[in-house]
């Protein structure tokens, strides 16, 4: 399983996950100007290159230009993360998740019916 | 086939081979023989002590680079990385201060005692845990980055290489310990260099909260720490504190004024006043509290008997300079003196109404004194004035504090009540007059009109600063015969201000403006450079023809220094022909002018 990323970390792999799954650095720097982040050069770099070591990403040059490629998908993230909150929080016991999602009004009884039929659909 | 002489050898008891297939047996080598060799031949001792010392060298370099490699994994072992995003932006900054183009990574490890630089190629700061205060990040920051400019790890290991070379020579583990301590030094040099006269203390305090810290590994064969040991931290906490000291040599006056009167003009200081009422005593026992505004701390009295007067002073803050003015009379010398709270006497000025007798770095404008401390800790201080004999008039220190920005004085900051106004000295010219000549001191200044200068004023900051002088009504002076006048102005390392993470002049634009007005009261000269354009270098030196009359100069600027280059800011009016009148004019009314 990939090593667990900040959260500094995830808003850039957000950032090239909106993008398509690749980006080039100064597009990146742009979207970080637009949700008003403060963050220097230096350390979005630090980051970046942080987010290749941990194999999250993929350096490609274009001419002389840095373009950040995904390794992990958006979806294979929120896997992961599912899996880790999932053992950590109850103990790979789904049904209490989903129990807790019902009882807490965060999935209602409605969604879960179309949730419901949706499947059977797909399974016909 | 070779040939085989049965020849004795030449020398005698020479190693002779046996070779068997030529059935020649040759001399056999006997115990003796051997003995006798060795003590006959240089080489082989020589080749048995370069064996040891090649030997023993290897064995503590091997050693060396051992405990590096362990130390390495251990501290990999316990390093987290460093996500906060404030924190990575601080270390961004200081690399940006510092001109650094490679990415430092950055850790955490708890099992450090203080934050060290390791890596050759790729550079990677550690912290040790615990909360640090952002200005010490800075500190640390700038403190590691500059070992890793300075390249400090390749010397290390480079004296490492010939300590182990020089394993038996004893000063090889001094010069291990001098270059250790050099490093430490050139980089707390460095970043206080950047950081200003403010931060001294508080990067001092910080090394000591290292050195205290009960944390686990040190290792100084694999990391560039901060601390490297008590005795150096000593040295280096001296070095800090006496760091302004080597820059006595250069000329770092600033005037700040701030005075609002009604007649339509203002000048700004880099600090603005809280406007405090004054409050002289705090209680019986004549100790005074300081605010921004002059109080009267000493007084003596026309012919009153005592000829020393010693007062307390309490401080309460960390960052403020005193400021004391003191006046001298008739004939007799005055000493004054300031004491800090461990009873040791900081500074001492001697001075006579003719002027200065000992001391440095004070102004005497007229016979009065005005004399600026070094930056105070809180604490009781004191104030000592004496004189050597009674005196003849009426005699006052009066004392305030002001910010440890102004590297000069200030005069009073405080914006006039009513009761002030009516004491306000009536005679403004003065004070107009005084504002342009606040680079130069009494003597200073007598030398000057003596070589023919009209205005001669020079400033040059080694560290921050932030020199305003605004508007006026400019200062006259009369010339009595037809001339020409050398007007020179320099400018070099004014900065704008404006872009910068630190403050920018109240007036928001940085400018600098030196004119001369004719007799009929057209400009005859005008210089003016605002913004950006201070920054580039001006060298000026032209001439202005002058015929009879009254003339008149104004100079006003509001600039920054950026305390990493020496500024300078030079503004000369020289008089080519000096007539006697034309000097004892300047003499009357520039030098004498309070008399």
């Amino acid at each position: 399983m990939a090593q667990q990323i900040s959260e500094s970390e995830l808003v850039l792999m957000k950032i090239i996950w909106k993008n398509g799954g690749a980006a080039l650095y100064s597009l990146i720097m742009e979207e970080l100007e637009k949700d008003k982040n403060e963050w220097k050069n230096n350390t979005v770099l630090t980051l970046l290159f942080r987010l290749g070591e941990k194999k999250y990403l993929k350096v490609r040059k274009i001419g002389r230009r840095n373009e950040y490629v995904a390794v992990i998908t958006e979806a294979e993230y929120q896997t992961m993360q599912m899996h880790s909150f999932l053992d950590k929080v109850y103990g790979g016991n789904v049904k209490n998740l989903v129990s807790t999602l019902l009882r807490q009004d965060i999935l209602s009884v409605d969604e879960l019916k179309e949730i419901e039929s949706f499947w059977r659909k797909e399974n016909e | 086939m070779v040939e085989l002489t049965s020849e004795t050898p030449a020398i005698q008891n020479a190693p002779v081979s046996v070779n068997a297939n030529a059935g020649e047996v040759m001399s056999i080598q006997t115990n003796k023989d051997i003995v006798d060799v060795d003590m006959h031949g240089p080489f082989t001792i020589y080749v048995c002590l370069f064996f040891i010392w090649s030997v023993l060298a290897l064995v503590l370099f091997v050693r060396k680079i051992t405990i590096y490699q362990s130390f390495i994994q251990y501290m990999k072992a316990g390093s987290t990385e460093v996500s906060d995003i404030k924190i990575l932006n601080l270390l961004s900054d200081c690399e940006e201060k510092l001109n650094i183009k490679i990415r430092v990574e950055l850790s955490y490890n708890p099992l450090i005692a203080s934050p060290m630089i390791i890596g050759f190629f790729r550079p990677r700061i550690v912290l040790p845990a615990g909360g640090i205060e952002d200005k010490e990040l800075s500190y640390i920051f700038l403190h590691e980055l500059t070992h890793y400019k300075h390249r400090d790890m390749f010397y290390k290991w480079l004296i490492q290489i010939v300590v182990c070379a020089h394993w038996f020579n004893p000063f090889a583990y001094l010069l291990e310990k001098e270059v250790n301590k050099s490093c430490e030094l050139s980089c707390d040099e460095k970043v206080i260099s950047i950081l200003g006269d403010k931060a001294r203390r508080e990067y001092g305090d910080m090394l000591l909260s290292f050195m205290k810290s009960d944390n686990l590994y040190k290792s100084s064969l694999a990391s560039v720490t901060l601390t490297e040991g008590a005795e150096q931290l000593k040295e280096r906490l001296g070095a800090i504190m006496n760091f302004k000291k080597k820059t006595k040599w250069w000329i770092f006056i600033s005037l700040l004024l701030t005075a609002m009167l009604g007649c339509g003009f203002t000048v700004s200081g880099a600090y603005v006043a809280n406007g405090n009422k004054q409050k002289n005593l705090d209680n019986a026992t004549d100790t005074f509290s300081l605010y921004t505004n002059s109080a009267e701390i000493i007084s003596f009295q026309k012919d009153e008997q005592t000829t020393t007067k010693e007062v307390a002073v309490r401080i309460k803050e960390n960052d403020v300079k005193m400021q004391l003015n003191a006046a001298a009379d008739g004939d007799s010398h005055r000493t004054l003196e300031v004491i800090d709270p461990t009873g040791e006497v900081v500074r001492t000025y001697t001075f006579d109404q003719d002027g200065f007798i000992a001391g440095d770095r004070e102004w005497l404008y007229g016979n009065e004194l005005i004399m600026v401390t070094d930056v105070l800790y809180p604490g009781t201080w004191y104030v000592r004035l004496s004189t050597n004999q009674t005196p003849a008039e009426k005699t006052t220190v009066s004392a305030k504090l002001i910010d440890p920005f102004v590297w000069g004085f200030a005069s009073d900051t405080d914006i006039p009540s009513a009761e002030m106004e009516e004491e306000e000295n009536a005679d403004d010219s003065t004070l107009y007059a005084r504002m342009y000549d606040y680079y130069r001191s009494y003597a200073q200044t007598k030398e000057d009109i003596q070589n023919g200068y009209i205005v001669n004023t020079g400033v040059s900051f080694n560290e921050r600063a932030m020199p305003i002088v605004i508007g006026g009504e400019g200062t006259k002076f009369y010339v009595n015969h037809d001339n020409r006048i050398d007007l020179s102005i320099t400018l070099k390392n004014l900065v704008d201000g404006t872009g910068h993470h630190y403050w920018a002049p109240l007036t928001d634009v940085s400018f600098v403006s030196f004119e001369v007005y004719d007799p009929e009261g057209k400009v005859a000269y005008s210089f003016y450079k605002e913004k950006e354009d201070i920054e580039n270098e001006v060298d000026i030196d032209t001439e202005l023809a002058v015929y009879p009359g009254e003339w008149q100069y104004k100079i006003s600027f509001a600039y920054v220094t950026d305390g990493i280059e020496p500024s300078d800011m030079e503004i000369a009016l020289r008089y080519q022909t000096i007539y006697e009148d034309d000097m004892q004019w300047l003499i009357d009314n520039k030098l004498h002018r309070n008399d």
